[in-house]
């Protein structure tokens, strides 16, 4: 048993094609690797939106509030 | 694979392409070693994040769509022809031959293109990273990195895939009908990456404080001097490969029944390594020695003069004499200079690493010398086809810079305004995008000082 086309290196080389096992499921993999790209592609999208907005909230606010007050001194 | 002399061109040609993909890498630890050297402090880890992670977009489409649209798109489509068929049974995803293949079989196509298909679809996909990095480092400080990336997948497996299929393949249609000719593409990788990123930076506008109240433009000089010129020298390695990797290293191209083997260039006409070392080495000179003289030994500036003048003299570097390409890079690397400074000051582009100017203008530039050099030379084995012309290669560079470059990039970058989604919000701009992992380290940093300070009092 072999999850590739062959199952071992003795016959006549030339006559190998593919290498990787499980074949017949590569069309199934690209169709899951397309959804994949797509959910990364939108997901870090909204991510860093999110994280934008998180800073927004914390660390950006408390950060101006010092350079403002800096600033301030300064002038 | 049976015949020893047959096996030893094929693994030969394998084994070439893999090497360009290795040295064509150092393209891209460049790129982020010059755009965090050029960010400030605040932003220096997602400015590295945001061009890193175009790897993984770039990669994952060019191997969906990428490489299938470089053969298919051969004729426009619509211009010289339709989709080219049947290239699907190599390029597209579902071809038995986009992975480890021993050519045997009963897969169509399959054969020495097995070997080879990896190999030289991993040096079309590093010539894509660089696309996308040119424009990463054009926006730096201000673009939000998840619009930068459906920016990077355009550019690097949909745009410059196309300008390469029309001119920059034996049979693309401005080969055929213009007589294009871009041998280590000034015009297919740097004008259209240059052209695309300035689109996007008018959409994008500058960094608060590049320009002053009365709109006068103000130096934001790079934070790391060193990582910028270390980052360029490693761009200058990895050219190497980019220029050995855009060569087909063994071609019959004796027409006839005679048989005489060469180097060619991507139009499968003749040319040598030799050549190219020459006239490398020679354009990369004249750039360096002009950047120096106009910037008055601004070291950002020279090396990115070298660079311009490579680009300068890449459309025609399969042919030039090594002193040509060394005027020709001088006067490329004087011109990207100039036009960069006059661009910021006239149109208030923050282009803030001198990208389009060195990319774009100096490709755009390139591409057009060539027809000029080159008037009367074949553009092709292929006698039917355009001999090359400054008027075939002064419509090629337009279509490079606008029509694949500058619009595309304008447009889609209006489109991801619009949507919210292309630019930081202000506050983050100002105190800088890094403020998350700072203050989490600062955080991070109180607690353990905290615990040793404990220990201590126990000590005591």
């Amino acid at each position: 048993m072999s999850t590739g086309s062959f199952e071992n290196w003795t016959g006549n080389i030339s006559e190998i094609g593919a290498l990787y096992p499980f074949e017949s499921t590569v069309p199934l993999l690209i169709v899951i690797m397309f959804c994949f790209w797509i959910l990364f592609q939108i997901g870090l999208l909204m991510m860093e939106r999110q994280r934008f907005s998180e800073d927004a909230k914390r660390n950006t606010a408390a950060r101006l509030k010092r350079l403002i007050k800096r600033e301030g001194q300064g002038g | 694979m049976s015949n020893e002399l047959t096996s030893l061109g094929i693994i030969f040609t394998e084994f070439y392409y893999w090497i360009t993909v290795v040295l064509m890498f150092l393209i891209h630890v460049g790129f982020c070693m010059y755009e965090v050297g050029a960010s400030r402090y605040k932003s220096h880890l997602s400015t590295l994040m945001k061009n890193t992670m175009l790897i993984p977009f770039v990669t994952i489409t060019f191997y969906l769509f990428g490489w299938w649209i470089y053969f298919a798109f051969i004729n426009g489509p619509g211009i010289n022809g339709g989709l080219v068929e049947g290239v699907g049974e190599w390029s597209s995803p579902f071809s038995p031959l986009m992975g480890a293949h021993m050519g045997g079989g009963t897969d169509p196509g399959a054969g020495d293109w097995a070997r080879i298909n990896g190999v030289f679809w991993a040096a079309f996909l590093l010539f894509s990273w660089t696309a996308a990095s040119i424009v990463s480092g054009a926006v730096i400080e201000r673009i939000a990195a998840g619009a930068f990336w459906i920016l990077a997948v355009a550019i690097g497996s949909v745009f410059w895939v196309i300008d390469a299929a029309w001119g920059w393949s034996a049979d693309g249609w401005m080969v055929q009908l213009l007589g294009y000719h871009d041998a280590y593409a000034s015009g297919v990788i740097h004008a259209i990456a240059g052209g695309f990123a300035l689109g996007v930076l008018m959409v994008l506008g500058p960094r608060i404080g590049k320009f002053g109240p009365d709109g006068t433009p103000r130096n934001i000089a790079p934070r790391n001097p060193w990582l910028v010129t270390i980052g360029v020298f490693l761009i200058y390695t990895g050219f190497w490969g980019f220029y050995v990797a855009c060569n087909i290293p063994m071609w019959d191209v004796q027409a006839g029944d005679e048989v005489f083997y060469s180097a060619t260039n991507i139009y499968l006409a003749p040319t040598t390594l030799s050549a190219i070392t020459f006239n490398f080495l020679m354009s990369l000179s004249g750039g360096l020695l002009v950047g120096y003289a106009v910037s008055k030994g601004d070291p950002f500036w020279t090396y990115s003069a070298g660079l311009a003048g490579i680009i300068a003299a890449s459309a025609g570097n399969d042919l030039y004499h090594p002193v040509q390409a060394l005027f020709i890079g001088a006067v490329g690397a004087f011109v990207a200079y100039k036009l960069h400074y006059f661009a910021e000051r006239n149109f208030k582009i923050d282009d803030a690493v001198g990208a389009v100017a060195v990319h774009g203008y100096a490709g755009f530039f390139g591409v057009v010398v060539a027809g000029f050099m080159l008037w009367g030379y074949p553009s092709s084995p292929n006698p039917e086809y355009a001999v090359i012309t400054p008027w075939g290669q002064f419509i090629g560079a337009i279509i490079m810079f606008f029509v694949l470059g500058f619009l595309p990039g304008y447009i889609l970058a209006l489109i991801l305004k619009m949507l919210g989604v292309l630019r930081i919000p202000i506050e983050l701009e100002l105190v800088g995008l890094d403020i998350a992992f700072i203050e989490s380290e600062k955080s991070d940093e109180r607690l353990v000082n905290h615990s040793i300070r404990q220990e201590i009092m126990k000590l005591k």
